[in-house]
């Protein structure tokens, strides 16, 4: 156990000194910042649409819809509502950022022979893929954290906007806890993308490819979802040939990985479709954890199989 | 195991694909010497050397390093051994220093302690805090011999360790490895292009061509067996000088070149042939024992192979 730590160190160091990670953290801070400015801004636009009867681009709102979407708003950029605007950023953007740090981190240790260097000191592989694997994990749990942060200083200024004050007397211990657990699910939703980004850098045995087939997989996942959406919200009624293609794995669109992370993370509550997919949705934390599990389980066996059986020649 | 070999490699044969890398290597390093492991380019030097630390799997044949079975696994054994392969390989965001902290690390971290006496060891201790990326080849070089020195290894296995280092640093690494040998007992398997540092440093070498080896033994006899006498002769002596040296039973053969002979003869029988030829009256203009190097032996044997 101690060589494990040892080694858990040593790719810690690594990841800390990287500048990789933290222009991805910044990223992510950045795009949350520009959220709460969105969302003062689309406030902003209701507001005005009350008074004018148009928004911003001078579209027609009605202003009865006007007031629910500006109180909405209101209530989403004051404490405790604004708290929960962190899982746009950790839920969507969180994965891309997570799949390029591990693809590129892992896919260089090959392009840039340093496995070589490490692997002939005798450290058994499977020790050293996961400690790799953790000391991303810890990694982006770190970042997740001063996700947090940041939420919780931006929310004071979305808070102003939205009132011209702060009230924080509203945000009660079990609204702490339970910001705190969906950040605990949100970022343990993040091991299995963690574990299949480096699985594709041991696989394509370079930064580059490996962040190709990552990212790749990544968007068909997202589009594995939004696409049925679209055929089904542009009324093709699942009766072309692109739909009948889609009808053959869409109901696969359960088992992905995006979908359970959602429903563990929010626990049995994934924000609403606009649109039914054809796929047997579950929203069963249980099932869900257990899925992202399976998921980390394949990516990591997959992973160590090939370190094993391939010659190290990076 | 005290005083055995600490590397053995019996049949050791890779395949790639249809290319044949190392082709039933057998070999032994005895303890306590410098090993020069020595060949052309693409003979299969490198990939032995990764057969042996586990990075390689053979295609048939087996080996041991430090007594351990390659194929139960090298982990105890490469902990006691340092290693470098191919061009040194290291982080080029981090600094030397932390690039030795990653490589102490995975050796369990006790070696951590090592690091600062390592860099002043291999000349890089006013640089440690620079990042790889801006080192010099030279100075990658010696980054790599200091994390193979990390752990204090009893067997030090070195790929091409003087390629980029400038004289004062190759002087400086023969000394190094001479006296990691002599004082301390380790040992030290080379492989080098460079044949007169491996003459200089080497006790034994193996030569390897087309993944064969093909020929090893110590320097010393390999450079002794070479060894001749030139003699220098007016051309009306030549015909009856090579005829009474060849009649000699310590002569094992005479060749003529121009107005010389050379003998292939023990250097100590120079004595003898002054006389043999005086006591015929034959007087040498020159009599000269001309030694041999390990470049003339390699490039002979590798020549011969690459033609025959």
């Amino acid at each position: 156990m101690g060589d494990w730590i040892a080694l858990l160190r040593a790719e810690s160091l690594k990841i800390g000194r990287r500048r990789l990670g933290w222009i991805l953290l910044l990223a992510l801070m950045a795009a949350f910042v520009v959220h709460a400015r969105n969302l003062n801004t689309d406030r902003l636009d209701y507001h005005q649409a009350q008074e004018s009867g148009s928004g911003r681009f001078g579209q027609w709102i009605m202003p009865e819809s006007a007031l629910a979407a500006e109180a909405e708003l209101v209530r989403r950029m004051t404490f405790p509502g604004f708290l929960d605007e962190l899982w746009v950023i950790t839920g969507f953007w969180g994965p891309f950022a997570v799949v390029i740090l591990a693809a590129i981190h892992m896919g260089e240790e090959y392009e840039g022979g340093t496995i070589r260097t490490l692997m002939v000191r005798g450290p058994s592989r499977n020790a050293w893929f996961t400690a790799k694997i953790a000391a991303l994990f810890l990694a982006v749990g770190a970042a997740w954290l001063l996700l947090a942060l940041e939420g919780g200083l931006l929310g004071l200024w979305t808070s102003r906007q939205a009132t011209g004050g702060v009230n924080l007397s509203a945000v009660g211990t079990g609204h702490l806890l339970a910001h705190a657990a969906r950040l605990l699910r949100s970022w343990s939703a993040t091991l299995p993308y963690l574990a299949f980004a480096s699985a594709a850098g041991i696989l394509a045995r370079a930064a580059g490819p490996a962040l190709a087939l990552g990212l790749g997989a990544r968007f068909a996942e997202v589009i594995s979802g939004t696409a049925g959406q679209f055929l089904v919200g542009f009324g093709m009624g699942m009766e072309g040939l692109g739909a009948k293609i889609y009808r053959l794995w869409a109901p696969l669109h359960v088992a992905t990985m995006e979908w359970n992370a959602r429903v563990w993370s929010t626990w049995g509550a994934p924000y609403d479709l606009p649109l039914e997919l054809p796929s047997p949705l579950h929203t069963s934390p249980g099932l869900a954890a257990l899925i992202l599990l399976a998921w980390t389980a394949v990516w990591v066996g997959l992973a160590l199989r090939t370190l094993h059986r391939r010659d190290i020649t990076g | 195991m005290a005083g055995g070999p600490v590397v053995r490699t019996w049949e050791l044969s890779k395949r790639f694909g249809s290319t044949l890398a190392v082709d039933g290597l057998t070999m032994e390093v005895p303890r306590g010497e410098v090993f020069g492991f020595l060949g052309p380019n693409g003979a299969g030097k490198t990939t032995t050397i990764a057969m042996l630390l586990g990075l390689v799997r053979p295609t048939a044949g087996s080996a041991e390093l430090l007594g351990q079975d390659l194929r139960r696994g090298l982990g105890h054994a490469l902990r006691r051994t340092g290693a470098t392969i191919e061009s040194p390989a290291f982080y080029p965001y981090l600094s030397g220093r932390d690039n030795l902290r990653v490589v102490a690390r995975v050796l369990g971290g006790a070696a951590e302690a090592r690091i600062d006496p390592v860099l002043e060891q291999v000349g890089l201790g006013l640089r440690g805090g620079d990042k790889f990326k801006v080192y010099s080849m030279g100075m990658k070089q010696r980054l790599a011999l200091g994390a193979a020195l990390l752990n204090d290894p009893e067997l030090l296995i070195l790929d091409e360790p003087t390629n980029g280092l400038d004289p004062a640093g190759i002087q400086e690494t023969r000394t190094l490895l001479r006296r990691m040998v002599d004082e301390q007992g380790k040992t030290v398997f080379l492989s080098s292009h460079l044949l007169h540092e491996v003459q200089q440093v080497c006790d034994r070498v193996a030569i390897i061509d087309h993944g064969r080896i093909i020929a090893q033994g110590r320097v010393d006899e390999i450079l002794r067996r070479r060894e001749s006498i030139e003699v220098e002769l007016g051309e009306d002596e030549l015909d009856r000088a090579e005829t009474l040296l060849c009649s000699q039973p310590w002569v094992k053969g005479v060749v003529r070149e121009g107005n010389r002979l050379r003998l292939g003869a023990d250097p100590q029988a120079s004595r003898q042939v002054a006389e043999v030829l005086g006591s015929a009256g034959i007087f040498p203009c020159q009599l000269t024992r001309v030694s041999s190097t390990l470049e003339d032996f390699f490039l002979e044997l590798t020549g011969k192979n690459n033609h025959g």
